[in-house]
């Protein structure tokens, strides 16, 4: 090649060790209809069908012994008296072995509440020792309608659709356990059951399901500059997950799904100013050095429903719900390499 | 890159004092008329705020300060700031102050703030943000006071406009306490 004829070739080779000439374009390789395909098959029937059955199940449930919590305040008890689990896990379990998938329980009882995460996987086909994570916690204060049957319903269509594909990596589906105690589960599940290198990107969905278009829902905290509108969903990330974090953004722009702000903090997250975005499930693997994103509704900062009985189905934006399920999807394809 | 920046402007500092100094064959180091070398340290809080990034915190640095004709003021410093992990801060700056023993002085200011910060994507800036974020801006000192060798300031504020290339960004500055010894 004549150099001459390639003024790009030249800057680049005058700017050789700069990112600006050797960053990979963040969609290398996506194939946009197939993956646009994918997202397309999220039912919003479905979904909310889901929801519902949820929040039934948490009606319905048991309450976890709050009697250790008597010294928290009224509020707090209020909520902890309330927080059910078993037949939300059973109904999570059910619907993924229903698919075909191979489910395993995580039990464990090294702290004084014993949890069982629940995980499924869709064996990859080339590369299977590489894992995609995709995960939600499944125990709830009172219905947990936003919080977490949204996250769990989300896992379990994304889990209908995606198994119906084939990917070069495996794709683990993963219902937390007692995240509403202390990310109890996802902590547990972190330190006992993962290997160093496994996970090559992971999301975790908690409050995915409350938006509203109208001017001054939305709050926020100094340093953050979120729209005043609360109808976006927030996708945060860290050092590690920053590329994963522009995947799903560039994804999201070029399929045109859904209103996203990533939220993205320097290291592993853990700052003086960094507290309320590490609120969830995807801690515990932001704290050991993997790559994770937590997608959210951003919860108590737009929800007034937050942890109260008044958080219903009824209060759900639908159509939002599916769309951040549709990016999740496409996304979650993309990084499993695939579909084949 | 920036350490050897950061060395050229300390030098230059230098030597146009000590050259000022010499020609004034000044002993004191505060001559009416003449000029002053001024070594300080500062406490306070930076931030930088766009739609695209959020640097800053609150910590502490040093500085020298060249004073000529005790009026005029030519300054570098840098700090370490916390609040979001790590971030270095290199102010310089150049004003004007009150003759006297209350000194209040305004300065305009370039600021650059490096290291860790909140970055958000948009679609002007689908990736995160590197670099420093520059500023360009406005500080006013209003209760600083000289007396001999010895400076005080208790409060500056300061603002500024920056820009993510493309897109605008909001220099804040808080001094609560600085303190300078001249030579």
């Amino acid at each position: 090649m004549n150099p001459r004829q390639s003024p790009a070739l030249l800057l680049c080779l005058a700017l050789l060790g700069t990112t600006a000439c050797s960053e990979k374009p963040l969609l290398e390789g996506a194939r946009m209809e197939r993956l646009r395909e994918i997202a397309e098959r999220v039912e919003q029937d479905r979904l909310m069908g889901l929801v519902q059955e949820l929040v039934q199940a948490h009606r319905q449930d048991t309450p976890v012994d709050c009697s250790s919590f008597q010294d928290l305040p009224d509020e707090a008890l209020e909520a902890l008296c309330n927080l059910t689990r078993e037949r939300a896990g059973a109904l999570m379990q059910s619907r993924l072995e229903s698919l075909g998938l191979r489910v395993q329980r995580h039990e464990s009882s090294s702290g004084p509440f014993a949890t069982s995460n629940i995980i499924a996987e869709l064996p990859g086909t080339t590369r299977p020792w590489e894992i995609v994570l995709v995960g939600a916690h499944y125990d709830a204060f009172h219905a947990g309608a936003d919080d977490n049957s949204t996250g769990v319903a989300a896992v379990l269509e994304l889990a209908r659709i995606l198994s119906q594909y084939r990917f070069e990596r495996t794709i683990r589906f993963v219902g937390f356990d007692l995240e509403e105690l202390g990310l109890v589960g996802s902590s547990r599940y972190v330190e006992e059951r993962l290997g160093p290198d496994e996970i090559v990107a992971s999301v975790v969905f908690d409050c995915i399901g409350y938006y509203d278009s109208a001017p001054g829902t939305q709050r926020s905290i100094p340093g953050l500059p979120a729209p005043s509108s609360g109808d976006f969903l927030a996708v945060i990330g860290n050092d590690v997950s920053r590329g994963r974090a522009s995947e799903l953004y560039a994804l999201n722009e070029a399929l045109q799904l859904t209103k996203v702000i990533p939220i993205l903090a320097p290291a592993d997250g853990a700052s003086p100013v960094g507290g309320n975005l590490m609120r969830s499930d995807h801690t515990p693997f932001w704290l050991t050095g993997h790559d994770a994103l937590f997608l959210t509704d951003t919860a108590n900062f737009r929800n007034s429903n937050y942890h109260q009985r008044t958080d219903t189905l009824e209060t759900l934006d639908a159509v939002s719900f599916r769309r951040t399920v549709q990016v999740s999807a496409a996304t979650l394809a993309f990084w499993a390499g695939g579909p084949q | 890159m920036r350490v050897s920046g950061l060395r050229s402007l300390s030098l230059l500092l230098l030597l146009t004092t000590a050259a000022a100094r010499a020609e004034s064959g000044d002993e004191d180091g505060r001559v009416p008329g003449g000029h002053q070398l001024t070594v300080y340290g500062r406490a306070g809080a930076m931030a930088y705020l766009s739609d695209a990034q959020t640097i800053g915190g609150v910590g502490g640095g040093v500085g020298l300060r060249a004073t000529f004709q005790e009026r005029f003021i030519l300054q570098a410093d840098v700090s370490y700031l916390m609040g979001i992990k790590n971030v270095a801060a290199l102010r310089l700056g150049a004003g004007i102050q009150r003759r006297g023993t209350y000194t209040p002085a305004v300065l305009l200011n370039l600021s650059a703030l490096m290291g860790d910060r909140l970055a958000f994507l948009t679609p002007e800036h689908p990736t995160p943000l590197r670099g420093p974020a520059l500023a360009l801006g406005v500080s006013i000192a209003p209760l600083r006071f000289s007396h001999e060798r010895a400076q005080v300031s208790l409060l500056e504020l300061g603002v500024g406009v920056g820009s993510d290339l493309p897109g605008l960004g909001l220099s804040l500055q808080l001094g609560l306490l600085e303190v300078g010894v001249s030579f």
